[in-house]
C-alpha cells in the first residue's frame, strides 16, 4: 500500500480535456474577475495613497503613493491569483461537484488534479 | 459479446467501523433494466461506486464491460453512462456546452461528436434551449440533460442512481419513456429507486437491499408472488381500533402501521364482507405490489 502511495503518478494527456474545460469558464469570466481584480486595489491605493499620503508627505525622496503603488502592484497580482485559483478549485471540488461528474467519465482523480494545476 | 456487462462478486467495503456493503453479488445480463432497491443508507450508491471503479473495495471482484475494475476501471468506464444522484452539471455553461464539454472526457473529437448533439438535445426535450443557462433550467429539465450527458459516449451500460428523485409526475413519466426507449435500443440499464411502482414499472429484474447485503433477488412479479400475498386490503379509519381484533383474523396476515390496518389474503372476501357498511372505516382494496414486499422484507420501521 505505502509503495503505491509513493510511486510517481502515471499521468495521461487526458487532463487537457480538464483544462480546456476551465480556459472555457476562464473565456466567460476573465472580464468581469479582471475588473473587480483591478477595482479592489485600486480603491485602497488611491484611498489610502491620496489620504494618508496627504498627512505623511514625502518618505526619503518618493512619494507615499509611490511607495504604496509597488507593494499593491505584488500583493494585488499574488492575491488575485491564489484566490482565483484557490476558490475555484474549491468550489468545483465541493459546491459545484464538478470533480466528481469528470471522474464518472473515464478520467481519474489524477486527470483532475493535472488539469487544475496546469 | 456473451459476457455479462456488469459481474460482481463478493464485494465489500468498509467505512471506518461502518461496513456499508457486505458481500454483495450482482450478476447483470446484456439488453437488462436492473433495479437495486432498499431504504436510505444501506449501500446502494456505494455499490455503484464500486462497480465503476471510483471506490476501492476492501474484498470482492468487479468485471465491468470485459475489464477489471478499479484497475482497468478507465477503459470499462470509456463505455459506460453514468446519471448520479445529484445534478452535477456544470453551471457556467449552457447546455450544449456541458454536453461539449463532457465529450471531451471521453476524448470524443468534436467532429465525431457535433454532429450528434441535436440528436441528444431532442432525447432530452431540450431542442430549443441549447443556448439556455443551467440556471435558467427547471429540475426536470436539468435531471434531462444530466441523462443525455450520460449518453454522449454512446454507452452500452448505464448507471442510474436514483434517476427520478426529486421530480414531479409529469417529469418522471417523461423519464420513463425515455429510459424504455433507451432499453429498447438494447442498451443495459442498472438503477437504483425508492419508487417501487418505477421498480415494478421499468424493471425487468430488481435485488433488494437491507443493511448491506442483497435480500431478495428475482423479476418484480416473482418477488410479488414468492413473498407476499396476491390481495391487499387496507383499511383506516376511527373505528379501527375496534374492528382491528376480530377484522385482522379474517386475513392470512395482518399487519398494523401507526393508523392503518394491512390485510394479506389470497382469498379477500371474508374482510371484505366484514367491512361493508361500516361507515366508521374507510378501506381499499387492491393487488399486493412490489412496495408491500419492500416493506415485509426491510421492515416498516423507519430506517436512520
Amino acid at each position: 500500500m505505502k509503495a503505491r502511495f509513493l510511486a510517481p503518478p502515471a499521468l495521461s494527456l487526458r487532463f487537457v480535456a480538464v483544462w480546456r474545460r476551465h480556459f472555457l469558464v476562464w473565456k466567460k469570466l476573465a472580464i468581469p474577475s479582471i475588473l473587480g481584480n483591478l477595482a479592489d486595489p485600486l480603491l485602497m491605493l488611491f484611498g489610502l495613497g491620496y489620504g494618508l499620503g496627504a498627512v505623511l508627505g514625502n518618505l526619503g525622496g518618493t512619494s507615499y503613493f509611490a511607495f504604496l503603488a509597488g507593494g499593491f502592484l505584488g500583493t494585488a497580482t499574488m492575491y488575485a491569483a491564489t484566490f482565483e485559483a484557490l476558490f475555484s478549485a474549491f468550489s468545483r471540488m465541493h459546491v459545484q461537484k464538478t470533480w466528481e461528474a469528470i471522474v464518472n467519465a473515464p478520467m481519474t482523480l489524477k486527470d483532475v488534479l493535472a488539469g487544475e494545476w496546469a | 459479446m456473451t459476457a455479462a456487462p456488469l459481474h460482481a462478486r463478493g464485494l465489500r467495503k468498509r467505512y471506518g467501523d461502518l461496513e456499508v456493503v457486505a458481500g454483495v453479488d450482482l450478476e447483470i445480463a446484456a439488453g437488462e433494466c436492473f433495479g437495486l432497491l432498499g431504504p436510505n443508507g444501506v449501500g446502494k450508491t456505494t455499490t455503484l461506486k464500486l462497480c465503476l471503479g471510483l471506490l476501492e473495495p476492501d474484498a470482492g471482484a468487479i468485471r465491468l464491460l470485459d475489464h477489471d475494475v478499479p484497475a482497468q476501471a478507465r477503459e470499462a468506464r470509456a463505455r459506460v453512462g453514468v446519471v448520479p444522484q445529484f445534478d452535477n452539471l456544470d453551471p457556467d455553461f449552457s447546455v450544449a456546452e456541458n454536453l461539449l464539454v463532457y465529450s471531451r472526457y471521453f476524448g470524443l473529437p468534436g467532429r465525431e461528436f457535433l454532429p450528434r448533439l441535436p440528436q441528444l438535445l431532442e432525447f432530452a426535450g431540450l431542442a430549443g434551449r441549447t443556448g439556455a443557462k443551467i440556471q435558467t433550467l427547471s429540475g426536470g429539465m436539468k435531471r434531462r440533460l444530466t441523462l443525455a450527458r450520460s449518453l454522449v459516449n454512446d454507452p452500452q451500460l448505464l448507471f442510474m442512481d436514483e434517476p427520478t428523485t426529486g421530480l414531479d409526475p409529469q417529469a418522471r413519466h417523461l423519464i420513463w419513456e425515455r429510459l424504455r426507449q433507451l432499453t429498447q435500443q438494447g442498451r443495459t440499464l442498472v438503477l437504483t429507486t425508492h419508487f417501487m411502482e418505477e421498480a415494478e414499472r421499468l424493471c425487468t429484474r430488481v435485488a433488494i437491499m437491507d443493511k448491506d447485503r442483497v435480500i431478495a433477488e428475482g423479476s418484480p412479479r416473482a418477488l410479488i408472488a414468492r413473498h407476499i400475498e396476491p390481495q391487499v386490503v387496507q383499511v383506516h379509519g376511527q373505528g379501527l381500533d375496534a374492528w382491528a381484533a376480530t377484522g385482522g383474523r379474517l386475513a392470512a396476515r395482518s399487519e398494523r402501521v401507526g393508523e392503518t390496518l394491512f390485510c394479506y389474503a389470497a382469498d379477500p372476501e371474508p374482510v371484505l364482507a366484514a367491512l361493508r357498511g361500516r361507515e366508521d372505516l374507510v378501506y381499499l382494496h387492491r393487488p399486493a405490489n412490489l412496495e408491500d414486499v419492500f416493506l415485509k422484507l426491510t421492515g416498516r420501521d423507519l430506517r436512520d
